[in-house]
């Protein structure tokens, strides 16, 4: 190469490198606020085909109860009251299963380096349904509102700033990484500030005002919740459907049949037999995992057989899982032998003491309970029925436990809860998909004061903590959680309580079971309705 | 008469302080604490003891029982039922809502039950021993056993789902919608008559055959009078007494079905509120719900002992 072309050369580089380097800067400044969330959304939203969507109709939904807090303010709205409350208000941001956030009001997101902030950047030009804008007051507000009402991990929160007009900053007392996943949550959705402060609280309890892709019309109580299409959502051509309308039906044999008469076009239910027989009728079932159900041993009492860990271990072998989820599970349900299910990012492939009563015996003889132990079982409806236990039951009779059974009430099974019981406890660990550890430390952590009689192991609370304060969650953590609960056998897994989403055949990207919480959350603004 | 009307309302008065008390303690002897039904399971686990005292105040349930009764009792004389726990509304405000739903579909049910019942024992018992008489006679017996959730259940498969004739479920006022109100209310009102009717059905039989042995009854039929006219004018009237009796008797059990029928078709009145009232054991609303049952009942039975003086003109007042 001559000189000629070297200097060409060099003069291109100098020329290039003044405006590179800016460029350089600017990328980095542009993506300092961006990073985060770009880090966390790197896989796009699956695209819908526009030439095949169809627009129209109302999607009615069947969900077993009408609310009963409030709908229309999400501080307040808990339980089954935030599922009628979803077309109508929008979050942040939303977290998929996957781990993916996309963002929602915020167009992105920045956590400090430090760790000791969250910068939102909000999105411009989104109108709430009474006209009013969207901004970082409004921003402000909602999650002040939501910190008085002792939003999980909102205690973290020191201070809410606004920076500029559509921008707000969450200053941090301490750093957790469940703090994003948990503004996912329906309950940090935003409402109508402008609506407060005109119509008040009481107003606002049961008129949901949000930037949702629907308007709210009425509530009638144990009936319906109806909403029409916001013809001025931000998000252009969305939604598609003219309506949702939520239709409360309790009992599951007039749900079934409402479902097979056509008056509704999704059911959203817990209920594994009418799962089974509306897919056998041709409808789509989507499931999930809502929980892993567990007996919980009263092993905080010295006195208990169950204080020794050879006889927790010798009922997790006594117990043919897969025997019960063969005969109840309905191919819904899967037999489980740690506290999360197998679709976790946490859940460690090959762990597990699977049925062997013959180990049961030997571990009660080592215990000194060669002559076995007797015992009860108290259980509640919501996550077992009467055959299930029975079931368990007789597993446990096999190698000399003997069980009497006691159904508890509603109410009888919270005391249980929160002021102990003797013997065995059925119950289920709740399992949020988008946070695994912060579903098992909610339920059964230390720092919960319910299930005292429960012993909880050594340092579980440190790999709680350690686990929660990597700037990401790490499945890694999460295992060791897992791993340590199992070690200790602090319960025993029996099997996964599923939830479904069951959907006529023309029901389309309504996006149930994709993200943030199974039970409540889905795509309104997307779902579509074939003719 | 009016005398005997206010004794009887007196006496109401009396049964109605016994039966709020019975609602009132036999709800707080059920285990649990509503308290915790309000909260949900992850709030349950985080409320500390002092902010779970300050909710126990709001609702007033800090307070010793009898102090809990006396502010019960103290409020319905201002016309206040309370305030759900659950969901904080009006008791009152959502039984003036309901009311009416269960009342109309149990007045139907009603209606029904006596229009088939009385002339279905009638025919039975006129036609004794005959396959009319057995037809009837094995028809009621049918529907007082069959059970009124599967009696549901089978008629939303039949008639809702096999021949598609009527909605599965639901509830319209006839004031917004007329004819649908009337489709969704034709399983649930059958389903409530049926029993009553089978009641009806039975006792009208009975007792006309027992006045048709009557010796006044012999002396009309030796006059040559016609079936119809002996059976409208000298047997009717006096066969109804324990007929009229058992109608009275009827709306307590239309109510007690109104649990089931309005869980099974899905209708938002009073039965399903005091059943989900029950399950959550929101005791304002048990106990309001309870009373106006309780009340309607008692009116009830007053409407029939007042019936049968125009039924029996030997019936005194006094």
């Amino acid at each position: 190469m001559d000189k000629k072309m070297k200097g060409g050369l060099m003069i291109k580089k100098a020329f290039f490198k003044g405006p590179f380097l800016i460029l350089a800067v600017l990328l980095i400044l542009f993506g300092a606020f961006t990073l985060d969330s770009k880090e966390a959304t790197k896989k796009k939203e699956v695209e819908q085909t526009p030439g095949e969507i169809q627009k129209g109709g109302v999607l009615k939904i069947i969900y077993k109860q009408g609310p009963a807090t409030p709908i229309g303010w999400p501080p307040e709205t808990v339980g089954d009251s935030l599922i009628p409350g979803t077309p109508a208000f929008e979050t942040l941001l939303r977290k998929y299963y996957e781990g993916r956030y996309e963002p929602l009001l915020s167009e992105g997101w920045k956590i400090g380096p430090d760790k000791r902030s969250i910068t939102f950047y909000l999105r411009k030009g989104v109108k709430f349904h009474d006209g009013s804008d969207f901004d970082a007051e409004v921003v402000k507000f909602n999650l002040e509102q939501l910190k008085a009402s002792k939003f999980y991990t909102s205690e973290l929160w020191s201070s809410i700033d606004i920076v500029d007009s559509h921008t707000v900053r969450i200053n941090l007392s301490a750093y957790s990484n469940a703090i994003l996943t948990n503004l996912t949550s329906q309950r940090a959705a935003m409402a109508s500030l402008s609506a407060y402060r005109k119509r008040g609280l009481d107003f606002m309890r049961w008129n949901p005002i949000g930037t949702g892709p629907f308007e709210f019309v009425s509530f009638e109580r144990d009936v319906s919740v109806k909403y029409k299409r916001f013809s001025a959502y931000w998000q252009k051509e969305r939604p598609y459907v003219e309506g949702v309308e939520y239709v409360f039906i309790k009992d599951p044999m007039t749900q079934l049949a409402s479902m097979e008469a056509k008056e509704a076009h999704v059911l959203l239910t817990d209920e594994k037999k009418v799962a089974f027989d509306l897919k056998a009728k041709g409808f789509s079932v989507s499931s999930y995992p809502a929980g892993v159900v567990v007996i919980m041993p009263d092993s905080a009492n010295a006195s208990s057989p169950f204080s020794d860990r050879r006889v927790r271990e010798a009922i997790e072998y006594a117990i043919d899982r897969e025997a019960i989820v063969k005969a109840k599970g309905y191919g819904f349900s899967e037999a489980s032998y740690q506290v999360v299910p197998s679709v976790s990012n946490v859940f460690i492939k090959g762990l597990g003491r699977k049925y062997n009563p013959e180990k049961a015996r030997a571990l009660l003889s080592s215990a000194g309970y060669k002559k076995g132990i007797k015992t009860k079982l108290i259980y509640g409806t919501m996550w077992v029925d009467r055959d299930e236990v029975v079931m368990i039951q007789n597993f446990l009779k096999q190698v000399g436990i003997e069980v009497d059974l006691e159904l508890a009430t509603p109410g009888q099974s919270v005391e249980y809860r929160r002021k102990g019981w003797n013997g065995l406890y059925c119950a289920a660990v709740v399992y949020f998909p988008i946070h695994p550890i912060q579903g098992i430390e909610a339920y059964i952590g230390p720092r919960t004061i319910e299930f005292p009689s429960l012993k909880r192991p050594k340092d579980m609370q440190a790999v709680f903590d350690d686990a929660l304060s990597t700037r990401e969650f790490e499945p890694r953590t999460g295992q060791q959680i897992v791993k340590l609960i199992f070690d200790d056998v602090m319960v025993v897994p029996l099997f996964t309580s599923p939830t479904f989403a069951i959907a006529t055949k023309n029901v389309h990207d309504a996006g149930f079971h994709t993200h943030s919480s199974q039970r409540v959350n889905w795509t309104p603004e997307r779902a579509w309705l074939a003719k | 008469m009016t005398g005997y009307i206010v004794r009887r309302l007196i006496q109401a008065f009396f049964i109605l302080i016994l039966v709020t008390l019975l609602i009132f303690f036999i709800m707080r002897i059920l285990p649990g604490d509503p308290i915790y039904m309000y909260l949900t399971m992850m709030e349950a686990q985080r409320i500390s003891e002092k902010d779970l005292m300050a909710l126990k105040k709001q609702f007033g349930l800090d307070k010793p029982m009898i102090i809990q009764y006396v502010n019960w009792i103290r409020g319905l004389t201002h016309g206040d039922m309370g305030t759900s726990i659950l969901n904080r509304d009006s008791v009152g405000k959502e039984i003036k809502k309901r009311l009416p739903r269960t009342a109309y579909l149990g007045l139907l049910a009603l209606i029904i039950s006596a229009a088939v019942g009385i002339p279905a024992g009638i025919i039975s018992a006129t036609r004794r021993a005959t396959w009319l008489d057995n037809l009837v006679t094995t028809i009621a017996n049918c529907g007082i056993t069959v059970p009124i959730f599967w009696l549901g259940i089978v008629f939303i498969y039949i008639f809702g789902l096999y021949l598609k004739w009527l909605p599965v479920q639901g509830y319209t006022s006839p004031f917004d919608n007329f004819w649908l109100s009337l489709k969704q209310a034709i399983l649930p009102v059958l389903c409530l008559a049926t029993m009553p009717t089978a009641g009806i059905m039975r006792q009208t039989r009975s007792s006309t055959l027992e006045v048709l042995r009557q010796d006044y009854v012999r002396t009309a039929w030796a006059k040559g009078l016609r079936e119809p006219a002996i059976i409208r004018v000298h047997v009717l009237k006096n066969a109804l007494i324990p007929v009229v009796t058992l109608i009275g008797l009827t709306v307590r059990v239309v109510f007690g079905g109104s649990v089931l029928v309005e869980t099974v078709f899905n209708i938002p009145g009073i039965g399903r509120m005091t059943v989900e009232g029950i399950l959550s054991q929101d005791y304002p609303v048990v106990q309001g719900a309870l009373l106006i049952i309780s009340i309607t009942v008692l009116l009830a039975n007053l409407l029939v002992d007042l019936s049968y003086g125009w039924l029996d003109p030997r019936v005194k007042y006094e």
